[in-house]
């Protein structure tokens, strides 16, 4: 699905910040955090990390976006 | 307004002759044949959904990934049903057409002190289920499915979900009596669509429609 | 005449099955295990085909797989690899690109303007006058074409049939020659299950055609493949491709049932033992009928019993073109003289038309002969390590680009030729290593094991141009003349003259010609070969077909259980996305009279519905949608609109609450997909902690829309526990029961059409009896089905909104004209910062509704709309007849500034013509008050 953003807060934010999360990428050559779909499968969202250049992907060191309650 | 009992249909259209079985429109046909596909779309299917590792997955007694039939004491008609867990926190249980209200209730009462959040849902008509039956059954999958269906990868009572001729589909191993053997279901829709695919990749190893019979599971 | 010998040791045809085939028409004899090409040698043909550009005539090179002389049609199929093919009983082969006559040929005329069509020479004629085009175009096409596609009698029956499979071998061995087998053998007896791959029709490699010691190696070898269970073998199959993770790709031919098959492997290890490939000598008349390389003569002489000729000529540097000769020798080819160039023999021209005539040697000699045999050095074939990462490296003491073994993937492993040379044994024993670490690793065993010892490779002479110009890509016409002038003309990489010239882009794609390529453009610049580099070898390693990539010809298609019905009664299908509907029934204007003024059913089984339990639904309902939904009771039914964070509309549907933790959620039918991968989108990434389960439910049950004046009459005489009154059963309200006999259905009261109405859903294998049932007790009131085209005018009377029609992939909610139905007031949603920026833009477009002044008019749907000045302010988005008014009715999306009720706007009409529209009161133009829906 792409690389991870973190939504700002909608009552706070501005059209500029707003629009980076909507839009910009960062689209580094080498370590990049993802999120993934299993739309074939478990239908779960997934975080990894992948590196760009050689395509080799690791789960992330620290928890990802799925937080816990 | 007295009616006849209605008849339920499955969307896999059943070759003649055509007959009435627990409710079902279904294929009166029997095979000998080495590999077969038989619609088992009458089988009653009910989806739990929960945690993965919680409660509730405890009382059903299957792992993600894994299928395994358990005797349950669901009502007048109980007997063995095949639970099984494609997706971590999704469950399937198939039970004989005639089980299915009983075990919708029966589920429901067992789970609904659960401590988590537990929905119990019959989708007996939302899905399309087949059987694929006989040896060469992997090498008939293999045709259409990309999933690693060997011993070490898949063996007997494995559940997976994965494409199968282009649509997602779940896919249990259920050996019968020794021989290889895989139910694959799908969303309702696609049940026709994949029949045929299934039997197109099956043809060069002379696949047979067989018709559905009791107790099914 | 018959050049066939007698038999020979490694023969691989059948001389008791003799029958025939036709070339061009005539009919010639051959034996099973007979290629065309050595079907043809044998009856003495030497001219194969003509060249592509310059149409010269060509024979026999490589006598395998990548010979470029020898591509012919056979039946309907162009493009077939005559030296490879194995001719049938029956088939018709015709040669290809030789207009009129194979003999003589017209083109060749491109011969004598050979000065005026250097390398290139497209780029710089047949440019300009530019109006001349068309007709430069239709001699090009003369001149430049392969076989021929369809239009020839077949005798096949029904299109060729391709098929796919997938496999996942631990070891995939690509290359059955004497290394591959071993280390086929090995893996397999090391406990992986192995696919072996072989290009040719018989294990083997080079051992096939070699002598005593190799033929009895070679039986050896294929008695071990197969009785070592847990090897499959693949012959007369290629592999395309390695991708990431040993992705790999093999097109296998020579199944029974099925032309060409699309192996899909997954391999945990791959190694790769593709051999290598024997490369030509550049020099002038090197493309003569006649000049072939050793490969090719001791393929013809020991695997097909032919004579290539009756006087050689033998040009070696190495031991198998002296292996060559003395095959030729023994089977009573004249061998008139043998140039070694390792003492500094040389070939420097060859003359003749059509056939060799005569060979003139280095010291000057002219000699007579009809054969011209050349050995000048090997080609690693390492494509697939290429694609693997690794880039070879030229090594100038062997002649040789080369693969370091050491810097390849660990999933990848190489043996046989393509890493070095040795005796069978020793390439054998290599592979044997090679397979027991391919299955180690396969099997992920962490103890170390043996390092494979590497083959040595032998010391070879640097031998690719002579001192004069030849061909160098046999199948594109490049010489080396065209690589020195791409060079002068400053393409001085190995990359640019390939681009430039065209040079290794033909069928074999470089397997014969890259290296010498390399070797020229260094020569013209003067640099080395090792600096030159070379150029990257990507996959598919040999041509393939369309249809093997695309397999059986079918997509998924989705079906209601109302189906059979519709196809019975005449529906017209309509296709969206996978689902096929019933657009109408022959009379769509007809259709939505009927319901308008009586009843009509509607299958909208495609709806998409997803039941939606847990405390927190309520939260995620205002989270997704544009409004309010707190204060939902049990029992109601809302609409909703929902904006992707864009503000963009992306979907609309109705929920209705059947629960306290309860509801049920529609949205688009080709929404559903992604409506449900949204909601799970938030309630794993964004809200976690939210306890609400998603279930889809879209086929579980058959939805039928029930709409008309009368429709609850009708409803009232299949429900059998539901009180549907008007007070008991008000609009936008939700029941569930029993009907027609089946249990939990679910009923709501909504109204996309406009009129009185009810959405049934029945659990989906009753579906057909429901339908049928509504059918039959309505015949009374009227009762009409109608289709998808039907509901479309009548929800356009209505000026409801169609997402994806209406709207389009930059309309927010404003701009759908939506402005009441969002609450900026709530806390997030999605989009909502967006929407509160678009309430204070002054122009944006909005969605109004249209009439033409001109009553029957009916603009095409796309239609732009212009305003006074003549620029574009909108365009016609949705547009019908209305039986109901008896004129046009139309939603457009205008700027703001001519969204008024009253302006008139101008339509271009597809056909140029203008027409005027006046922008409507309200969406709604039938009953715009809702009365009818309310009753």
């Amino acid at each position: 699905m792409g690389e991870v953003r973190a939504r700002p807060d909608p009552q706070t934010t501005t059209p500029a910040e707003w629009r980076g999360y909507l839009y910009l990428r960062r689209n580094t050559a080498g370590w990049t955090t993802e999120s993934w779909y299993h739309r074939m499968g478990c239908r779960r969202y997934l975080v990894l990390e992948r590196d760009t250049t050689t395509n080799e992907a690791r789960l992330p060191a620290s928890p990802g976006r799925g937080r816990e309650p | 307004m007295a009616e006849t009992v209605v008849r339920a249909r499955s969307p896999i259209e059943p070759p003649p002759p055509v007959v009435v079985v627990a409710g079902w429109e279904v294929s009166a046909r029997r095979s000998s044949a080495e590999l077969t596909i038989t619609d088992h779309t009458p089988l009653a299917k009910v989806a739990v959904k929960a945690t993965w590792d919680g409660p509730v997955a405890e009382t059903l007694g299957v792992r993600f990934g894994h299928a395994r039939r358990q005797e349950w004491p669901t009502g007048e008609s109980s007997g063995s049903v095949l639970v099984t867990a494609s997706a971590p926190g999704e469950w399937l249980v198939l039970a004989p057409p005639a089980a299915r209200a009983s075990l919708v209730t029966w589920l429901e009462k067992t789970t609904e002190n659960a401590d988590e959040l537990v929905s119990v849902i019959d989708l007996t008509h939302g899905r399309a289920l087949m059987r694929i039956a006989g040896a060469s059954s992997a090498d008939l999958l293999a045709k259409e499915c990309g999933l690693d269906l060997s011993e070490a990868s898949c063996p007997d009572g494995s559940a997976l979900r994965s494409a199968v001729a282009g649509v997602a589909a779940d896919l249990i191993r259920d050996d019968l009596g020794g021989i290889r053997s895989y139910l694959v279901h799908c969303e309702r829709s696609a049940g026709q669509y994949l029949s045929s695919s299934l039997l197109d990749a099956g043809l060069e190893f002379g696949v047979e429609v067989a018709g559905f019979e009791l107790p099914g599971i | 005449m018959s050049m066939r010998l007698g038999p020979q040791p490694g023969e691989v045809i059948d001389r008791r099955a003799e029958f025939t085939f036709s070339w061009n028409g005539r009919p010639s004899p051959a034996y099973p295990g007979d290629t065309i090409a050595s079907a043809l040698a044998s009856c003495g043909v030497r001219v194969f085909s003509r060249s592509f550009k310059y149409h010269r005539p060509r024979g026999l090179l490589t006598a395998s797989f990548i010979d470029p002389g020898c591509m012919v049609q056979v039946g309907d199929e162009p493009n077939v690899r005559g030296a490879h093919r194995l001719v049938a009983p029956g088939m018709e082969v015709r040669s290809q690109d030789a207009w009129p006559a194979l003999s003589l040929d017209v083109k060749a005329v491109n011969e004598l303007a050979r000065r005026a069509l250097p390398a290139g020479f497209y780029y710089k004629t047949f440019m300009s006058p530019s109006w001349l085009w068309p007709a430069y175009e239709r001699v090009l096409e003369r001149f430049a074409h392969g076989g021929v596609v369809g239009g020839v009698e077949s005798e096949r029956d029904g299109p060729a049939r391709y098929d796919k499979r997938h496999a996942h071998p631990d070891v995939l061995v690509a290359g059955g020659g004497p290394a591959g087998m071993a280390a086929a053998v090995a893996a397999a007896g090391a406990g992986a299950s192995v696919m072996l791959v072989e290009e040719e029709h018989q294990l083997g490699g080079h051992l096939r055609w070699g002598g005593k010691p190799d033929l009895v190696a070679l039986h050896e070898l294929r008695e071990l493949v197969e009785s070592t269970p847990g090897i499959e073998v693949l012959t007369d199959s290629v592999v395309l491709g390695r991708y990431d993770g040993n992705w790999v790709s093999v097109l296998q031919r020579g199944l029974p049932h099925v032309d060409e098959r699309l192996v899909k492997a997954r391999a945990k290890s791959l190694v790769v033992a593709a051999g290598l490939i024997e490369r030509p000598y550049v020099f002038a008349g090197n493309d003569v009928p006649g000049v072939m390389l050793s490969t090719a003569v001791r393929r013809l002489v020991n695997l097909h019993a032919v004579k290539p000729g009756h006087r050689a000529v033998v040009l070696t540097s190495n031991a198998d073109g002296d292996a060559a000769a003395e095959d030729l020798d023994r089977v009573g080819v004249e061998v008139v003289h043998v140039e070694d160039a390792r003492r500094g023999g040389d070939v420097v021209r060859v003359r003749g038309r059509g056939q060799v005539r005569e060979v003139e040697l280095g010291d000057g000699r002219k000699v007579p002969c009809d054969l011209v045999v050349t050995a000048t050095g090997w080609t690693a074939a390492v494509s697939l390590l290429t694609m693997a990462g690794n880039r070879p490296r030229y090594d100038a003491t062997a002649a040789r680009f080369r693969t370091d073994p050491t810097m390849l993937p660990a999933d990848v492993l190489a043996t046989g030729g393509v890493v070095g040379d040795g005796t069978c044994e020793e390439l054998a024993a290599h592979g044997a290593a090679t397979g027991e670490e391919a299955a180690r690793r396969a099997a992920k065993d962490a103890a170390v094991g043996a390092a494979v010892s590497p083959l040595s490779v032998e010391p070879h002479p640097e031998i690719f141009r002579g001192c004069t110009h030849g061909i160098v890509d046999f199948s594109e016409d490049v010489s080396s003349k065209d690589l020195f002038t791409a060079v002068e003309e400053g393409y001085r990489s190995a990359e640019l003259a390939k681009r430039y010239t065209t040079a290794t882009m033909g069928p074999a794609q470089g397997k014969l010609e890259t290296v010498n390529v390399v070797a020229i453009v260094a020569e013209a610049t003067g640099q080395t070969i090792a600096e030159t580099g070379t150029t990257t070898w990507r996959p598919p390693y040999a041509p393939v077909t369309l249809g093997a990539l695309a397999g059986r010809p079918r997509e998924p298609r989705r079906l209601s259980p109302m189906a059979s019905w519709h196809e019975r009664h005449g529906a017209v299908p309509l296709l969206a996305s996978a689902w096929i509907r019933p657009d109408h029934y022959g009379d769509p204007a007809g259709e939505a009279a009927a319901v308008r003024d009586g009843v009509g059913v509607i299958d909208v089984t495609p709806i998409g519905k997803l039941d939606l339990r847990g405390p927190d639904v309520a939260r995620l309902l205002n989270l997704v949608y544009v409004n309010k939904w707190s204060k939902l009771e049990v029992g109601r039914v809302r609409y909703g609109v929902m904006c992707g964070d864009d503000g963009v509309v992306i979907d609309d549907g109705v929920t209705g609450r059947l629960g306290d933790e309860h509801y049920l959620m529609s949205t688009t039918s080709s929404g559903a997909a992604a409506v449900w991968e949204w909601l799970e989108s938030w309630l794993q990434t964004e809200r976690p902690h939210w306890q609400v389960h998603v279930t889809p439910v879209t086929t579980a049950y058959a939805s039928i829309n029930l709409a008309g004046p009368r429709s609850r009459e009708l409803l009232q005489r299949v429900v059998e526990d539901i009180d549907v009154d008007a007070d008991a059963f008000p609009y936008m309200h939700v029941r569930t029961g029993r009907l027609a006999g089946v249990d939990g259905c679910v009923l709501w009261r909504i109204g996309f059409t406009g009129e009185l109405s009810f959405e049934l859903h029945v659990p989906a294998g009753y579906g057909l009896h429901v339908w049928e049932t509504l059918l039959e007790r309505g015949g009374d009131l009227g009762v009409r089905a109608f289709g998808v085209e039907a509901q479309r005018i009548l929800r356009l009377e209505k000026g409801h909104l169609i997402v994806g029609q209406d709207t389009d992939g930059l309309t927010k909610a404003q701009g759908a004209a939506l402005d009441g139905l969002v609450k900026l007031d709530k806390e997030d949603f999605a989009g909502l910062p967006e929407l509160v920026w678009q309430e204070d833009l002054p122009d944006g477009a909005r969605l109004v509704g249209l009439r033409t002044t001109s009553p029957s008019l009916v603009p095409a749907e796309g239609s732009q709309l212009l305003d006074a000045a003549g620029l574009i302010c909108g365009r016609i988005t949705s547009s019908r007849l209305s039986p109901a008014l008896g004129r046009s009715v139309c939603l457009a999306q205008v700027d703001l500034s001519v969204a008024e009720p009253g302006r008139e706007l101008t339509v271009r009409l597809v056909d140029g013509g203008a027409a005027t529209a006046v922008v409507t009161d309200q969406l709604a133009q039938v009953d715009p008050e809702g009365v009818r829906l309310r009753g």
